[in-house]
């Protein structure tokens, strides 16, 4: 290894450190200007280029070394795979998806936080809410008014279900910024999702008004149009799938880019990147495909 | 690749298109309803986003129908 590999590095450990120290100094300046009378602005710009420039040199300090120590990574074609990959190993002769796997992951973590707040938490619950029991409160309540807005008959039913859904669909979001590939970036989880609500609105669409009334609520406008109404229900389930699969891949398939352009640099800008693309699309998918379920939901129950 | 494949790929994308100039619009026609009305915000940004989402929809079929022809 020659010396002539260091510099990079060494050029951005000086950035950083000259960063800070010419920082600190600018902030000594300007709490001393603050307590005598108003600070002047270009001392607080100053002090925020002095963070700028040192939070970069920490980057390319950080980026260099890693590239020095495991090499460079090697520059390889951007392939997306609309399928997900099967696992490595088979159980009774069936291969699940890796996907599949990474959704037992995360619905076991749900399942484990759900058993840890039922056993230390809620026994110990106050008349005057604190703490964690606040924050549970505020989010049951917030569904459960979010459910039954939505909802003429069927809000506190259905508050478990979309809670649920909701829950999944979060903790998936979570599992991708993780590195995971998501199991809503898989058509087959998305569309069985859709098919469990489309099933559970002409299930209770049926118990409340029995067939005669389901039938004649797809008549509505006039019985010609029956045909036209009975293919938009069926087509609702395959788009709420294919809309929560498009969102879910196309977010991926960006953050991928992302990987491959930066190559060997990336260090902390995806991380920034997957907040918005992998996370916050992924919780206004969540957001609407419970909002759907609720108003499909509505429909088929109500005159 | 077949010409024709990515021919048909690029036609898929015009949703995309379109899908971008209305949802500019009714973002703008939220931002109006919300100078005009300052104490509806809450119920006008819930209405955008789920109109955008399901704007969004038709976009987003084009993508995946392209995404099935590159790939699969």
């Amino acid at each position: 290894m020659h010396f002539r590999d260091f510099i990079p590095s060494l050029v951005g450990l000086a950035l950083a450190l000259a960063g800070f120290l010419l920082r600190q100094k600018a902030r000594k300046k300007l709490s001393a200007a603050s307590a005598a009378k108003a600070p002047a602005k270009w001392l607080k710009r100053r002090k925020t280029l002095w963070t700028a420039i040192s939070v970069i040199g920490c980057w390319i300090f950080i980026v260099n070394i890693l590239t020095l120590v495991f090499g460079d990574l090697p520059h390889e074609e951007l392939t997306v795979s609309i399928i997900p990959p099967r696992a490595e190993f088979s159980i009774l002769g069936y291969t699940p998806s890796t996907t599949m796997l990474v959704g037992w992951g995360v619905m076991a973590a749900l399942i484990v936080i759900a058993v840890l707040l039922r056993i230390f938490v809620i026994p110990r619950f106050e008349s005057v809410p604190r703490g964690v029991q606040n924050a549970l409160e505020a989010v049951v309540e917030l569904a459960e008014g979010y459910s039954s807005s939505k909802t003429v008959y069927l809000g506190q039913p259905m508050f478990g279900y979309i809670f649920t859904v909701g829950a999944v669909l979060i903790g998936f979001a979570f599992a991708e910024l993780f590195g995971f590939r998501s199991p809503s970036s898989d058509i087959t989880f998305t569309l069985a999702l859709s098919l469990i609500s489309f099933v559970m609105a002409n299930w209770y669409g049926i118990r409340q008004r029995s067939v005669r009334g389901r039938l004649k609520s797809l008549a509505n406008p006039s019985p010609l149009l029956m045909p036209i109404r009975i293919v938009t229900d069926l087509a609702n389930p395959v788009s709420m799938a294919c809309r929560l699969f498009g969102n879910t891949v196309s977010g991926m398939i960006v953050m991928d880019l992302v990987y491959s352009f930066l190559g060997s640099a990336a260090v902390g800008i995806p991380s920034v990147l997957g907040l918005y693309f992998n996370v916050f699309a992924a919780l206004v998918q969540a957001f609407i495909f419970i909002t759907l379920t609720l108003i499909n939901i509505n429909e088929a129950t109500t005159e | 690749m077949d010409p024709q494949i990515s021919l048909s790929v690029a036609l898929c994308l015009i949703p995309a298109a379109c899908c971008g100039i209305v949802e500019g619009l009714a973002t703008g026609k939220a931002v109006e309803a919300v100078a005009r009305q300052p104490e509806a915000s809450g119920k006008i940004t819930s209405m955008l986003m789920m109109g955008l989402a399901l704007t969004e929809a038709s976009s987003i079929y084009g993508f995946v129908i392209a995404l099935i022809m590159l790939f699969s």
